[in-house]
Parts: structure tokens; C-alpha cells; sequence
């Protein structure tokens, strides 16, 4: 008696991405938790940019994928899957952010001098993690903002259509996501230097 | 100031563009319950749908049994009237009594009838030369037109009447067709027919009462009227002589039967007529299989992959019977009750310990029909990971299912060939294992009866193909190969989701009813 099944041997499916996606979209959960752990943590590396803490990057990362696994018919192949798939955790974290009701951040940017040091030298100096932090702690339209920029490369005019704010109020509120971002910086620098 | 905020952008791109995290294990458990709520969703959005297409076939199809019954009932009725008639006429025909011998119509099919119709035609002949001679009575001739085997018309009655005493004084004749298309429909058309006879038919029937020139008379001669009965006048299409006779001429149609007669022949044909309904019953032996999908990842112990080896499909079976409605020549449907059982192997293995739906633990045994927690005297107190052996263990299911099939049909001589494709609607009835376990020198035979983690119900697809052959009239045996595939799974909470096929070969015997 032969018997039948759609399962894939795991290692055919790291090795071939189509059918890995192929046999997702037929709704195989195995190879749909095959292709989460293969892309989960670089997508919450990206989601926690975007969000305000771990559990809210894990809510987008799961409304995300699950946006991938009913979208994966779409995919043409046409261009890199993971960013594709990061595309749609960008979305995402831009869905969540307008489901969330609007609080026009009120800060206050002091003109605290920069230290003059070099990139290598602050990275040396502070731990990627702070780094993250400092980006989860700016507001969350300046936070938007300034990923869709930096990270994503978005101009402000579209970063302006997609977020439904004008040109200038996009780069106004990313100079601001700057200047807060560099005060983190060096009040984070002085805080290691005493030690 | 600017170009530090400049470095501000690069210093954060360079530090977390490629960041990686591990998220917790709970967005998988999320996105896995999100994934089968969307699933459940879609099928019941997809059964819904299949609900109303369904429904919305069985009000079609009621209609249209319902529309049959009624179009057979009101062929019967119409055949009442000429049956009322008849006994309106009796006093004529009752008149009759020397009847002679007449020809019998070289296309009868039916050689049982021709006798009786020929009798019967000579006697409304009679009435007709005695009612025609009596010219005032305003008589009502009846010819009732039998099928050839040839034609396309199968049957048509035909009342002729010469009504002297209507407005326009003109002799009308009314011709009432009870017209089979393609031998099995009863319409009925009504025709009038002005001046039937001509003058010079009336006189020769008036003088003459001889058969032989009863048939001479150029009018009846053209349209081989061979038998004749009063009917009452009824307000109908008018067409002319010429046109019916090329009507029937063109469709090759022989009149035969008689007014007398045709109660009794209605009855004979209502008798004869063959029923829509054939009955079939049923033995298959079934080629069974499955396919298995993972239903809760992370149980590496007993997924898919695993029970698909160490399972396997022993003899399985399905019986029952089915009911066949014909709804014409070609197309049929087809539903019933079947039975069927599976039965699967599973190799040895070890069994653990877990906690079971009651709080108690017991130890856990899963197939791919479900699971079953047993309890063995000689360990009868387990901890959660305690482990036995279990030899092989043998489960079985029992489903009722309620088939709903359409079916097509040609028939060629005593064979018939026949496609069939529909839907089957599953009832677990029976779902048990059995397994022996083993601990040092302890064993002890194991039974479950109510394995858990089925659906009650599930669809399965059919789809096939056979061939019956006539032993007699009313029955055939048949030979049908059918394919089932099960469309949801048969479990609902269990390790794996199973989905059955088959594949049956089936045999029967099948009545017409």
C-alpha cells in the first residue's frame, strides 16, 4: 500500500525556496513553521525598530506573517523574498501605527552640543541594544518616520503619501527624530564616559 | 550640527539594519491559531456557499420531480377524460356486438394490443356509420393514434368529431394527439379540423356500413383512422384537413387503437410505463489510504511523517444502497445509505504518559484516526513521561455516509454505462483501538472505544465510473469502480489531520422499481 504526502523533506525546502513557498501556500503547516523560523528573526529585528517595545514588535511580526501566509499566492517570484516578506512587516508596523489613536508628541529638544566622536567609536562605546532602545523610545510618528527613511530608504514625499502627512511635516518631524536620537547618543556617551 | 546628525543617520543604520532577534515562542502559537481560525473561516465560508448551492439544487430538482409528477398526473387525467367519455359513449358501444376481425396495423409494436384494437376499431366504426346515419345526434369520433416503433411520435389519440349542429354548420372534426416526444412524454395537443369529410364520406358512411368501405372513404383513408369514438366537442387549435394529414404523414404515424380499448390500453401503458426509481445494493471492497498533515507542530514524537510510517491500511469495505432517480434518458441522481469501514495497523512503538482531558494521567496513544488514553493494570499510577511498550495496536473507523451523486448514463443493448460525481456526507459511528502493552514481563490487552479528536461528520468527494448489465427486465448487476476523497479532515484536535481516500470497487445488484 503506498501512501501519500505533501510534506517535503526540510532540507529540500532550505534549499529550494519555491517549494518551500509552494507548499505554504498549499497549507502545509510544516513548511509554513519552516519558513517562520527561518525568517522570524530578522523580521523582528526589523519589527522592533518599528515598535515601542518586544511585545509590541511582536504583535506586528505576527500580524505579519500572518499577512505573508495569505499572500504568498502573490509573490512573482520576481524579486528577493525576504524583501518582500520585510515589506510586509514594514506595512504592517505602518498598519499599527495608524490603528493606534494619534498623540502629537510634545518634545522638548534641548541644542545640547554633540560630541564630536566617530561611528566606529560610538559603537564601540554603546551596545547595539541601547542603540534600539533609544529609536523605541522617540515618538511613534518621529520613530515611523525615521525607520521609513533610514532603513527602508523612502523619500519624504513618499514616506508623505504613505503615511497621509504632508512633505514637510515628514521632514520636519525626521530632523526632529535626529536631534532627539543625537541627544540620546551623547547623554548615553557621557553616561559611559563617567564610568 | 548638520553633519553630526548626518553621522546620527549612518551611525544607527550601520548598528541595526542587520539586527537579529529571536522572538518569543509565542508569535508562532499566534500566527499558528490565527492560521486555522483564517482556515476554519474559509471552509465555512467555502461550505456555506456549497450549502446554498446545494439548497438551491434540491428546490430545482424538487421542482422539477414535483413539475414530472404533475405533467404524469395530468397524462392520466387526460386520459380520464377520454376514460369519462368512454362511459359517456357506453350506450353506443354498448350497441356493438358482432365485431369483426380487422387488419392489424403492420407497425404495431405492440402485437398484444392489436388484437383488442382491432376489435375495438370495428366496433367505433360501426358506432360511427350508426351515429353518422342518424345525422342530427351530432356525434364525436374518437381515433386514438399508436406508436410505431419507427416514428419519433410515440403515441397520439385522436377524437374526430363531425358536429352538424355547431355555429358555422360546417362538419368539424376534433382530433385530440396524445403526443409522446421521444416515446416517454405525455403532452397532450388538440386539433380541430374543419371539414374532415367531405359530404361524399358522409354519404358513403350513411349508405355503406361495410368495413371495407368504411375504409374507402378518401378522407379517413388518408389519415388510416381505424377506429372512432364519440368525444365531447372541445374548443381547440384549428388546422386544417391537409395539414394533419401531412402532420401525420410526415411523422409516419399509424393509427390503430380504438376508443374501447384505450382504457384498458392507458392502464397497460400506465403499467408498462417504467419507473423512474431503481434500487441498488451494494458490496466494495475499498483500497484505502490517507493523507496526513501536521496538526500541532512541535510534537516531534508522533507527526505526520512518523505515523504515516508506522501505520498501514488493512482491509477496508463499504456496503450499502443506493436509490437511483432517473431524470431523463442520460442524466439520473443518485443517494442512499452506505456503510463503511476502515481498518489501520500500527507498528510498535512507545507510548507516554500525559495528562489527559479529565486531569488524570494516563498513557497517550496517537493514530492517525485520533487518540485514545489507556490505563494498564500493571502501571496503573504513571507520571507524566513514564513510557511502555506498545505491541502492534489495530484501530478502526465506522462511518454511515449519505451519498448525493449525479449520475450519467448511456445504454447500449443489455449494457449500460454510467459517470457518476457527487458529494457524500460521513457519520462516524464506530472509532476504537486496540493494542497490547508490554513492561518487563506485564502485558495486558488494551482497548479504546471511543478514540477522541474525530469530527463526527466530514465530506468526502465521489466520483466514478460503471457498467450494469440487464439480467431481466427489472434487473442488472453493476460494476462500479468509485474513488472517495475526503474534501476536511476527520479530525478536529488531534496530533495529525487525516483525510481519507478510497478507492472501491463496487458490485451490486440493481433493481428497477
Amino acid at each position: 500500500m503506498a501512501y501519500t504526502t505533501i510534506h517535503i523533506n526540510q532540507t529540500d525546502l532550505l534549499e529550494q525556496p519555491s517549494k518551500l513557498i509552494q507548499a505554504c501556500i498549499d497549507g502545509d503547516r510544516y513548511s509554513q513553521s519552516s519558513l517562520y523560523e527561518q525568517f522570524a528573526p530578522k523580521m523582528f529585528g526589523v519589527c522592533m525598530r518599528y515598535a515601542k517595545n518586544r511585545e509590541e514588535a511582536e504583535e506586528i511580526m505576527q500580524e505579519g506573517f500572518v499577512q505573508v501566509f495569505k499572500s504568498l499566492h502573490s509573490f512573482k517570484y520576481a524579486g528577493s523574498f525576504e524583501g518582500w516578506i520585510r515589506k510586509i512587516m514594514v506595512f504592517c508596523a505602518i498598519q499599527h501605527y495608524r490603528s493606534k489613536p494619534k498623540m502629537h508628541p510634545v518634545v522638548c529638544i534641548e541644542n545640547s552640543q554633540a560630541e564630536e566622536v566617530g561611528n566606529e567609536d560610538i559603537l564601540a562605546r554603546l551596545h547595539k541594544k541601547e542603540l534600539l532602545k533609544m529609536v523605541q523610545a522617540l515618538p511613534p510618528a518621529y520613530r515611523l518616520i525615521f525607520n521609513l527613511y533610514v532603513f527602508e530608504g523612502m523619500k519624504h514625499r513618499e514616506i508623505a503619501e504613505q503615511l497621509g502627512i504632508s512633505e514637510g511635516t515628514s521632514k520636519s518631524n525626521f530632523f526632529d527624530a535626529k536631534l532627539l536620537l543625537q541627544k540620546a547618543v551623547t547623554n548615553s556617551l557621557k553616561v559611559a564616559k563617567n564610568y | 550640527m548638520d553633519e553630526n546628525l548626518h553621522n546620527i543617520e549612518d551611525l544607527f543604520r550601520s548598528a541595526l539594519d542587520d539586527n537579529e532577534e529571536n522572538p518569543s515562542g509565542n508569535v508562532w502559537q499566534a500566527v499558528d491559531k490565527r492560521l486555522d481560525k483564517d482556515k476554519v473561516v474559509s471552509i465555512k465560508r467555502k461550505y456555506t456557499n456549497l450549502k446554498r448551492i446545494a439548497i438551491m439544487l434540491l428546490f430545482l430538482l424538487a421542482s422539477y420531480v414535483l413539475y414530472d409528477v404533475y405533467k404524469i398526473g395530468g397524462g392520466r387525467s387526460s386520459k380520464g377524460f377520454v376514460k369519462n367519455n368512454e362511459a359517456t359513449d357506453s350506450g353506443s358501444q354498448n350497441r356493438l356486438s358482432a365485431i369483426p376481425e380487422a387488419k392489424p396495423d403492420d407497425n404495431t409494436s405492440d402485437a398484444n394490443s392489436s388484437n383488442t384494437s382491432n376489435t375495438a376499431i370495428q366496433q367505433n366504426e360501426n358506432a360511427v356509420t350508426e351515429n353518422i346515419a342518424a345525422k342530427n345526434l351530432s356525434p364525436v369520433n374518437k381515433k386514438e393514434i399508436q406508436p410505431n416503433k419507427k416514428t419519433i411520435l410515440q403515441k397520439q389519440n385522436i377524437a374526430e368529431t363531425i358536429n352538424s349542429g355547431e355555429e358555422d354548420s360546417e362538419n368539424q372534426t376534433v382530433i385530440i394527439l396524445n403526443q409522446n416526444k421521444k416515446r416517454t412524454t405525455k403532452s397532450a395537443y388538440k386539433v380541430k379540423i374543419k371539414s374532415a369529410m367531405a359530404v361524399e364520406d358522409e354519404i358513403v358512411l350513411a349508405k355503406n356500413d361495410d368495413e371495407q368501405q368504411y375504409r374507402e372513404i378518401p378522407t379517413l383513408r388518408k389519415l388510416k383512422i381505424i377506429s372512432i369514438e364519440r368525444v365531447p366537442l372541445l374548443p381547440h387549435v384549428s388546422i386544417e384537413t391537409k395539414q394533419l394529414i401531412k402532420l401525420i404523414a410526415a411523422s409516419k404515424v399509424n393509427i390503430i387503437d380504438t376508443a374501447n380499448n384505450s382504457v384498458a390500453k392507458n392502464k397497460n401503458k400506465k403499467d408498462a410505463k417504467p419507473s423512474r426509481f431503481s434500487i441498488t445494493a451494494f458490496f466494495s471492497p475499498d483500497i484505502a489510504w490517507y493523507r496526513l498533515h501536521d496538526d500541532k507542530v512541535g510534537n516531534q514524537q508522533d507527526n505526520a511523517t512518523e505515523l504515516e510510517k508506522e501505520e498501514k491500511h488493512e482491509f477496508s469495505s463499504t456496503y450499502g444502497a443506493l436509490v437511483n432517480y432517473r431524470i431523463n434518458k442520460h442524466w439520473g441522481l443518485q443517494s442512499g445509505i452506505t456503510l463503511s469501514n476502515t481498518n489501520i495497523t500500527v507498528e510498535p512503538k512507545t507510548i507516554y504518559a500525559q495528562q489527559d482531558n479529565t486531569g488524570g494521567v494516563k498513557y497517550r496513544i496517537n493514530t492517525s484516526s485520533g487518540y485514545g488514553y489507556v490505563l494498564p493494570s500493571f502501571s496503573s499510577n504513571p507520571v507524566v513521561g513514564d513510557s511502555l511498550y506498545a505491541f502492534t495496536s489495530t484501530h478502526s473507523l465506522q462511518y454511515i455516509g449519505i451519498p448525493m451523486a449525479v449520475t450519467y448514463n448511456v445504454t447500449k443493448g443489455k449494457f449500460s454505462f454510467n459517470a457518476l460525481a457527487g458529494l457524500s456526507a460521513n457519520i462516524l459511528t464506530k472509532a476504537k483501538l486496540e493494542t497490547t502493552l508490554e513492561k518487563g514481563f506485564n502485558n495486558s490487552m488494551e482497548k479504546v472505544d471511543n478514540l477522541q479528536g474525530l469530527r463526527k461528520m466530514y465530506f468526502s468527494g465521489l466520483a466514478g465510473v460503471g457498467v450494469n448489465y440487464k439480467l431481466t427486465n427489472k434487473t442488472s448487476v453493476v460494476f462500479a469502480p468509485t474513488v472517495r476523497i475526503a474534501l476536511n479532515s476527520i479530525n478536529k484536535d488531534a496530533t495529525v489531520k487525516s483525510y481519507p481516500m478510497s478507492f472501491g470497487f463496487v458490485a451490486g445488484l440493481k433493481i428497477d422499481l
